[in-house]
């Protein structure tokens, strides 16, 4: 790595010529110099060995099914079918929902924080809701099953194991994402943009909704995307309460309470029974590459977002 | 008189909203911690928390979740030290050893490309790995798995608190001749109450990472003995008892779903009271 060299000429002016007339350990700075620097640039090696190696997996599967049995509706590995949209109807689904309900509940909790509530109940509620992006997804997903399953079927859905389940559980677990970030941005906004507001005859709602909020609209859309980025890549409790089942899902009126399986619970589900490079280890792969994909989109597309918001406010227009 | 009106209901209906929002928030949040809490403490026993299971894998039979429990335990903290040996260091490389913003933002970018992988990719991703060196599912193949999952949220967190140190203190400590080596003292122990936070949170996520175990740390009945063996853990020991239709394997199901809860919020106060405590010793 040629990076040395140019990185020691610092504005700062660090002691680097003293290094070498200290007698304390040398060798140990040389080492320990050399060992962050190695950490520093395998941050990016991990990266690209992590997508290397589901390219050299899932890639191969172009190669062995065509694409038009890839853009099947059928998922049936054991009749060598691959249709691989059901599955990614199924996230879709399953991701959809979630955010529906998450994010009015989510956003609404967060102005409520913090423009609307007194300070006692800001220090009360905060570290509540950071409580509540603790819990694991797994204890979600087991009360899904055991309490939120049952309640849906007695609803009148045919089977409790829906989208919809999928849905709440997921919806709650991309809450606190939501809240916290959304909260962050809010809070971002100067006193001086809701003092002018109120100053020209504004109520307070009306100065949350045409000044605040689209000032600080980035970063919600950010915490949004957030959400969903935390949503679409959860495993295990959706694959507990959705159903598990890969089929196309009837599009109607009662879509959503249909049991479907998402791409994510079909990688856990049989990845540990197949065979190591068939074309089913191979498409499993694929969906890998296909979910690594959407997340750095989504992830990448929200921090473009924030740091925009970053760079126009150190340029004084927010 | 009439647009007063209308902004009257405005302004209660956005005011009854936002209440309704977060009543309902906290309503969930209470219910999802008594429900785990009624379920579990019916089935929590003595004999379930010292005790692996005594009959059959699915099966009924007596016994407990200790094998999930001691499972867990040396996954998170192996996948935690593990972990942290490799943010911390990249974390100071880049607020110390390099000035080229080019490469800043591209280790910055990985950083927050491995905060958004899922954990099943990491599963995946790490089981090819396995299948490359002849491995099978263990307990070691699970502590680097997690370690793998852990190392975004620590890394971006020592970030956020190395960022919080004051420059002056840095530039101090280098006006009176510190090497690199020395400023890494100063800035470790400037923000330890933060890093050690940061751990305890990670720490958190990765006790509850159920799909990037499940093909690289397996799960068995047994106690945990070798790092070559598989190890079960309280995540899968829920997934995989749950859907068993043995009531004696539900009710482990249902204890492990308590103790994994009350473990990560426990370490989740924790964090906070450490953080609290430390701060005192720091230089504000």
């Amino acid at each position: 790595m040629n990076v040395t060299t140019a990185d020691d000429t610092t504005s700062t002016g660090q002691a680097g010529p003293l290094t070498g007339t200290t007698d304390r350990g040398t060798w140990r700075e040389f080492f320990v110099e050399h060992a962050i620097k190695a950490a520093g640039i395998s941050m990016i090696a991990i990266v690209g060995l992590i997508f290397f190696f589901l390219l050299r997996e899932g890639l191969p599967t172009l190669g062995e099914v065509p694409l038009g049995a890839l853009l099947g509706t059928r998922w049936y590995p054991i009749e060598e079918l691959y249709g691989l949209i059901p599955l990614v109807i199924g996230s879709l689904l399953v991701t959809a929902g979630s955010v529906l309900i998450a994010v009015p509940l989510g956003l609404t909790t967060a102005i409520y924080l913090s423009e609307i509530a007194p300070q006692w109940q800001r220090d009360i509620l905060k570290p509540l809701i950071e409580v509540l992006a603790g819990i694991p997804s797994i204890v979600l997903g087991f009360l899904g099953w055991v309490a939120l399953a049952p309640l849906i079927q007695s609803l009148g859905a045919p089977t409790g194991l829906t989208a919809f389940t999928g849905s709440l559980v997921l919806a709650y677990m991309a809450l606190p994402t939501i809240i916290s970030i959304s909260e962050d941005a809010l809070y971002a906004v100067p006193k001086e943009y809701r003092d002018g507001a109120l100053a020209i005859g504004a109520t307070q709602w009306q100065a949350i909704r045409m000044v605040v909020l689209r000032a600080a609209s980035p970063g919600l859309v950010t915490a949004v995307m957030l959400g969903i980025g935390r949503a679409i890549g959860e495993t295990m409790a959706v694959m507990m309460v959705t159903g598990n089942a890969a089929n196309m899902p009837a599009f109607g009126p009662a879509i959503l309470f249909e049991p479907v399986r998402t791409m994510t619970a079909t990688i856990a589900a049989e990845m540990g029974e197949v065979s190591q490079g068939s074309v089913h280890y191979h498409t499993l792969f694929l969906i890998g590459i296909l979910l690594f994909i959407i997340t750095f989109a989504i992830n990448s597309l929200a921090g473009r977002l924030i740091g925009g918001q970053e760079q126009r406010r150190k340029r004084g227009q927010i | 008189m009439k647009r007063r009106f209308w902004r009257n209901v405005e302004e209660k209906t956005a005011q009854g909203l936002m209440l309704f929002s977060i009543v309902t928030v906290l309503l969930i949040l209470i219910m999802i911690v008594s429900m785990t809490i009624a379920r579990g403490a019916r089935v929590l026993s003595w004999e379930m928390l010292t005790q692996p299971p005594s009959g059959g894998f699915y099966l009924g039979g007596g016994g407990g979740i200790l094998n999930a429990m001691l499972g867990s335990l040396y996954l998170t903290l192996g996948g935690l030290v593990l972990a942290t040996f490799i943010a911390l260091p990249i974390v100071l490389y880049l607020h110390l050893y390099t000035r080229n913003h080019r490469l800043r933002r591209l280790v910055r970018l990985a950083l927050d490309t491995l905060w958004g992988i899922p954990g099943i990719v990491y599963g995946a991703f790490a089981f090819i790995l396995m299948i490359a060196v002849g491995m099978r599912a263990s307990l070691l193949a699970g502590i680097i798995t997690l370690a793998l999952v852990m190392l975004p949220i620590l890394a971006r967190t020592f970030d956020e608190v190395l960022d919080l140190v004051p420059p002056d203190l840095l530039n101090a400590a280098r006006s009176l001749g510190a090497t690199r080596l020395e400023l890494i003292e100063v800035l470790v122990r400037q923000s330890l109450p933060g890093l050690v936070t940061a751990m305890l949170l990670g720490m958190g996520r990765g006790a509850g990472e159920a799909a990037a175990v499940l093909f690289t740390a397996g799960y068995t009945d047994s106690l945990p003995t070798s790092l070559a063996r598989p190890v079960a853990s309280l995540p899968l020991a829920v997934f995989f008892q749950l859907s068993t239709p043995f009531p004696e394997a539900q009710a482990r199901a249902y204890a492990a779903a308590l103790v994994l809860m009350a473990v990560v919020l426990g370490v989740s106060i924790l964090a906070r009271v450490v953080a609290a405590a430390l701060g005192r010793y720091t230089i504000r």
